[in-house]
């Protein structure tokens, strides 16, 4: 039978990864979508650069890259934080996309009114445009979350004995795979309903928004 | 009416020239406007009248030529113009667009209130006073607490007059204030307007509403092709024109087959 405790302990890596991914995309996308919203065209060649290598290579190539390739610095030999630089690195693309998309969802009059009567770009984004843009963002970036929760499982490529690593090394052991890996697909699936819910929630916020009922 | 010779000048814009991807928008256009003067703007569409107007609160930035308010210079083409100087010039220049362009996520009053409490730094109460004030002003005293998805076309362009009003500008720009609103709407706007312009406001106007520039406007400039054809009074401009090219927009405008 599955160890129960083995599961918990690779679900704490799970999270982990998630979460320390996630958060290092939040703060990578944030320039990403800067970049690709510059008027300046080097600016936005720059930004799309970033988006096209990060979404272009495979998440698990990613990992392998940065966990044998780089392995000068502090980020190789521990796969955890590998698989954080590199899952944060491919989802920072998908982040800045949403960022970008929640800023265009906002109409140019919006930042004309704001200017109209002097107000600053902080004042400005602050209290007119990110207010408009924010649900739309995260509303994607709840969807995108739920990519990455279940690309973490691709650490277990590198040794991150997350809970794939440890249903794979359970299933070696004599385990049934198929209850295994039907375990840990639960798990899985039962950490995306809030987010799903939360990102349902959101959606059906912004399409109130925009079709007229005050909120 | 008469152009008010015995005040000075609020704006004066010199020539102002625009271009958007090599494509000459305005090619070099002067105006004055005097202190309590009502100017409309008329011409056809894709004339440059509405970059123009934009052009003097620097929502577009012009290629070449000056501002001056009260006779102070606070735009150059040929010098670096710095955010905070941009700024300063637009909370003494109110504008009110065709689209409103209110703060979707906030309220009638909050729309008012808002950068009078950012831009001039008046408190809370304070502000919310000469919001209330403005509001009734506009006649939406009963309207103050609804978002702008809760109102009219013509109750949000009141709201916008309000928002530009509470800010205490020297001079308010419109840029065809009501084509975005429904016929009967209109009138509610349009008479708000005329009340600014009898209490003395200085009003640069782009507008299609002939018969309205003919009651509220001291003078009208015709602009056309990115340059400004004529400017004269009223009865002048529209009455007999002084150019078959503006007769010729009058009497079309005007519905005159």
């Amino acid at each position: 039978m599955l160890d129960s405790s083995y599961v918990i302990e690779g679900l704490m890596i799970t999270l982990q990864i998630w979460v320390g991914a996630f958060l290092l995309s939040v703060i990578l996308a944030v320039p990403v979508a800067i970049l690709r919203r510059s008027d300046n065209l080097l600016l936005r060649f720059i930004g799309g650069i970033w988006a096209w290598i990060a979404r272009g290579i495979p998440p698990v190539a990613w990992l392998i890259i940065i966990y044998f390739g780089l392995s000068l610095g502090i980020i190789s030999e521990v796969p955890v934080y590998a698989a954080i630089v590199g899952l944060g690195v491919v989802n920072s693309a998908y982040i800045g996309d949403s960022i970008r998309a929640g800023l265009d969802a906002v109409p140019t009059g919006q930042w004309e009114g704001a200017a109209s009567v002097g107000m600053n770009l902080r004042d400005t984004l602050f209290r007119v445009i990110l207010p408009q843009a924010l649900p739309v963002m995260l509303a994607s970036t709840a969807a995108y979350s739920i990519t990455l929760l279940k690309n973490t499982a691709i650490a277990s490529i590198i040794g991150a004995n997350e809970m794939v690593f440890y249903a794979y090394n359970a299933s070696q052991v004599g385990v049934n795979p198929l209850v295994a890996f039907l375990t840990i697909g639960i798990v899985y699936l039962l950490f995306t309903i809030p987010v799903g819910l939360f990102a349902r929630w959101l959606d059906a916020r912004v399409m109130r928004s925009t079709t007229g009922v005050a909120s | 009416m008469t152009v008010p010779t015995h005040s000075g000048i609020a704006l004066s814009a010199r020539e102002i020239h625009k271009s958007f991807g090599g494509k000459e928008v305005l090619k070099g256009i002067s105006a004055d406007v005097h202190k309590g003067e009502h100017i409309a703007i008329i011409g056809p569409s894709g004339s440059g009248k509405s970059t123009f107007i934009r052009c003097l609160n620097l929502l577009e930035l012009p290629d070449a030529g000056t501002l001056d308010l009260q006779g102070e210079r606070v735009f150059d083409a040929d010098r670096r113009t710095s955010a905070s100087s941009v700024r300063a010039l637009r909370r003494r220049v109110g504008m009110v667009f065709q689209s409103f362009n209110l703060f979707a996520t906030h309220t009638a009053l909050e729309n008012v209130a808002l950068a009078q409490k950012l831009v001039l730094g008046r408190d809370k109460n304070a502000a919310r006073k000469r919001a209330e004030e403005q509001l009734e002003r506009v006649g939406l005293q009963d309207h103050m607490q609804k978002h702008p998805s809760q109102l009219s076309g013509g109750q949000q362009q009141r709201v916008a007059i309000a928002r530009s009003l509470a800010m205490d500008p020297e001079v308010i720009l419109f840029d065809e204030p009501t084509s975005a609103i429904d016929p009967e709407m209109r009138v509610e706007v349009l008479k708000v307007m005329k009340e600014l312009a009898e209490a003395g406001m200085t009003m640069l106007m782009v507008t299609h509403e002939i018969q309205f520039a003919q009651q509220a406007a001291d003078r009208v400039m015709f602009i056309a092709d990115g340059e400004a054809l004529a400017t004269g009074t009223p009865q002048e401009m529209l009455v007999d024109p002084p150019h078959e090219r503006i007769h010729r927009f009058v009497k079309a405008v005007s519905g005159v087959v």
